[in-house]
């Protein structure tokens, strides 16, 4: 058998699909007679958009519509395409359904019209070996390009099988994909490593599907959607993916100068803190959600082996949250290879003291910890198991380390009110020489999160995102059943609040390339914080005795009574409550404690990192 | 932030001096430290392949040399650096106009050479094969010769990368 695993457009150019990888992987390992090619569609059209407007569309604007997902517009690119009328809602697109500026909606029209021409060298490309069966894999805007390609691939040559598989094909999604698409033969719903190899049996058999778990399959003219199988796939059955196709491929091409190479590593599938506390907006599927890691030296034989291999330093992990395992076991072998890895990795932001300067040593460089809000109490309300607290230590402490913090800050949360944020927006002028969050937004309805499948905790009326509709030629209620993102009625902060927020977060961004606010430590116990931020007089701030001892106390974040308790107790000060509660007022006032509701948090950083911006005005979003 | 309290004169005819100096500017900004100093340039000097280093402090508002002035606009950090993995060395270089430049070395004797000239070392102490290496590393400019003819020492000019600037992925 011939089997060809395709991902097309709007996949990252730089990283491999470990979704091919371990397909492949598993595939040749279940069956060994299977011969298994790759077709890396995405590469293959930025290299398409490079050539055939003479440089002008490069992978740099194919990034900026690859990573905005939610705006639909690289869904909408290949439409036309999909829907065999090039004129497909092209109009509309500027009806203000998209949020995109003029200037970015001239991009995605001019690639549009080249979107068949694509999709028909894809479809030449992919015969011109004569395979079986096509598979592609679809996260994020994958859909309509490789339906696009899928359509026009059975037309010229029927016999071809083609599967679907991915995130977007799960739960109903990948039903309404298929029941929609008489071209598709199977959509495969869930994780594919079990069930995949055992379909292609069936097609080499040339049997149906019939009780292969997630599968949907063709009954004569009906759609036929196995249930999913209830038990995730266990992590011993998950192979090293497979990148050496890849790496042929993105070597040999132009893409390759316009990014750095990454590895993508999938250390554990699901989330533990999910599983019993699903963060009420977090779109990750219950099915999935089961958290799954692999054994510290299976990941540490897998990243090696794989560094080693393809001789690429930048690793991103995949996981949704890193194994607290990890910390004791795999960091350390990491951080003692000695090698100069510039790691990717999710967490969640309260960590132990000394979890951080282990990511750090271990070529941690760049962390997702999940912060989206600086008040505690809308921090409850989504249930995300941190405290703003929490949050600030990791965004202070990660300066000395020199971590890139990427970060959102989301808002619009049903029964936040107006005094959670005014409370934050007063002190963000505090915050300046921390890593300010690089958008500010209202939490979007995403298919499976505790606020989609519970319409009673507040977002109760609901309807596909209208991009959906310039996409696909489809009745709404199948839309419905498609969708990933919807559109909700609007909770939380509206107005006033909203916009003072904007306007805070965006100062906030302006003023953080050139403010810095550093504490060091003075022979003599004494502290110094030298306080050079933005919009704050330049002071030298000196801090002796009980002063120094507290502002120390306060890296933790303490109350006032706790602070006082602490003073008098273990550091055997002479200090009453008055005085210590007037002290922390004058702090706070300088701006070198924030206040979360009551917990004093110091917020000077033991340390300065390089930035990475030359001057203030070269700030850039990547 | 380290200061470095006297000017440094970069001088095209004391190999060796200045390239300790290079050397040891090159290690700071791999340490991810600021580094405040002044310099006095010997106008023969081609200092164009130490833009990626921090540059020197302006000796005052009006001071107008040119190559002071685009190394100032030149500069920001990540934009000649190395990396270290298992059995290679990675280079990466944006410092040409053409776009980055990449450079993975895997073998000997570009290896070694180039792990050997981190420490500055003079040009004649190299064999006629390793100079032949350090020809093509001058000529990528991975390296720099500074001296009087018969005293000519070699550095390593990219730095290599243990801390990265934030936001790192701008780099
Ligand atoms: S948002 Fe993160 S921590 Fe929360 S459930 Fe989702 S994956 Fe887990």
């Amino acid at each position: 058998m011939r089997l060809i695993l395709a991902s097309m457009p709007w996949a990252d150019l730089h990283s491999p699909s470990p979704a091919m990888g371990i397909l492949g992987a598993r595939t040749r390992a279940a069956r060994p007679g299977t011969e298994v090619t790759e077709y890396h569609g995405a590469i293959r059209w930025a290299e398409y958009l490079l050539a055939a407007t003479n440089g002008e569309l490069t992978p740099e604007d194919y990034a900026r519509i690859a990573d905005d997902a939610p705006s639909g517009l690289g869904e909408w690119i290949f439409a036309g395409a999909l829907n065999g009328r090039p004129e497909w809602r092209l109009k509309e697109l500027r009806s203000g359904v998209v949020r995109q500026s003029d200037a970015e909606i001239d991009v995605a029209v001019r690639m549009r019209r080249l979107a068949d021409g694509f999709v028909e060298q894809a479809v030449a490309e992919l015969l011109a070996t004569a395979p079986d069966v096509v598979g592609f894999t679809t996260t994020f805007q994958q859909n309509t390009s490789s339906l696009a390609v899928a359509g026009r691939l059975k037309q010229v040559r029927p016999s071809t099988r083609v599967v679907l598989g991915g995130a977007n094909c799960e739960g109903p999604m990948g039903a309404a994909l298929h029941r929609n698409h008489p071209f598709v033969d199977f959509v495969v719903r869930g994780e594919g490593e079990l069930v995949f190899p055992r379909l292609l049996d069936r097609i080499a058999a040339d049997q149906d599907a019939a009780g292969l778990e997630g599968v949907c399959w063709w009954r004569d003219e009906r759609s036929i959607a196995n249930p999913e199988s209830p038990s995730p796939v266990p992590v011993e059955v998950i192979p090293v993916p497979d990148y050496d196709q890849w790496q042929r491929v993105i070597e040999a091409s132009p893409v390759l100068s316009y990014g750095s190479p990454c590895l993508l590593i999938e250390a554990s599938r699901g989330c533990w803190w999910g599983e019993r506390h699903h963060c009420t907006f977090c779109g990750l599927n219950d099915a999935m959600i089961k958290f799954r890691s692999k054994p510290p030296d299976r990941l540490w034989a897998e990243l090696s082996g794989l560094v080693r291999r393809h001789q690429i330093l930048d690793v991103f992990f995949t996981d949704n949250i890193l194994d607290l395992a990890y910390y004791d076991e795999v960091l350390p072998l990491v951080a003692a290879s000695g090698w100069d890895l510039r790691i990717f990795f999710e967490v969640k932001s309260n960590m132990r003291p000394g979890q951080l300067e282990r990511l750090a040593a271990a070529g941690v460089v760049e962390l997702q910890p999940g912060i989206e809000s600086l008040s505690s109490r809308v921090l409850k309300l989504m249930d995300k198991g941190v405290t703003a607290t929490a949050n600030l230590r990791l965004l202070r402490d990660s300066e000395a380390l020199s971590i890139t913090v990427t970060w959102n800050y989301l808002y619009g949360f049903p029964e936040e009110r107006a005094e959670d944020y005014l409370q934050v927006i007063a002190q963000l002028p505090a915050l300046v020489h921390l890593q300010p969050p690089r958008a500010v937004a209202r939490v979007a309805l995403e298919r499976f999160s505790p606020f989609f499948e519970r319409p009673e905790l507040g977002f109760a009326t609901r309807s596909p995102k209208p991009f959906y509709g310039l996409v696909y030629d489809l009745p709404e209620a199948e839309l419905g059943d498609l969708a990933y993102y919807f559109d909700c009625e609007e909770a939380g902060i509206t107005g006033d609040p909203e916009r003072t927020l904007h306007e805070a977060v965006g100062r906030w961004q302006r003023a953080h390339p050139d403010s810095t606010l550093v504490v060091s430590e003075n022979p003599g116990g004494s502290l110094l914080i030298a306080d050079r931020r933005q919009g704050w007089p330049v002071r030298d701030h000196v801090l002796t005795g009980w002063h120094a001892a507290a502002y120390r106390a306060l890296e933790r974040g303490r109350s006032a009574k706790a602070l006082t308790d602490r003073l008098t107790g273990d550091d055997g000060y002479a200090v009453d409550p008055g005085t210590v509660s007037a002290w922390l007022e004058t702090a706070h006032r300088d701006g070198l404690t924030y206040d979360d509701d009551g917990t004093f948090v110091a917020l000077a950083t033991r340390g300065v990192p390089l930035r990475a911006y030359a001057r203030p005005d070269a700030v850039e979003v990547r | 932030m380290i200061e470095v309290e006297r000017p440094v004169r970069l001088d095209a005819a004391d190999g060796q001096a200045t390239s300790r100096f290079v050397a040891w500017l090159r290690d700071r900004l791999s340490e991810g430290l600021a580094v405040a100093w002044r310099a006095s340039l010997d106008p023969r000097l081609d200092a164009s392949p130490l833009y990626h280093l921090p540059p020197p402090l302006p000796e005052g508002p009006g001071e107008q040399d040119p190559a002071l002035v685009r190394w100032r606009a030149s500069y920001r950090p990540g934009v000649c650096f190395y990396r270290v993995g298992p059995g290679f060395i990675q280079v990466k270089d944006l410092r040409g106009p053409g776009g980055p430049s990449r450079y993975t070395l895997t073998q000997d004797p570009y290896l070694s050479l180039f792990t050997r000239c981190l420490t500055p070392t003079l040009l004649t102490d190299l064999t006629e094969d390793a100079r032949r290496i350090a020809d093509a590393l001058l000529a990528e400019r991975l390296l720099i010769a500074v001296g009087a003819p018969g005293d000519r020492w070699v550095t390593t000019l990219p730095s290599r990368m243990r801390r990265w600037p934030v936001p790192s992925y701008l780099i």
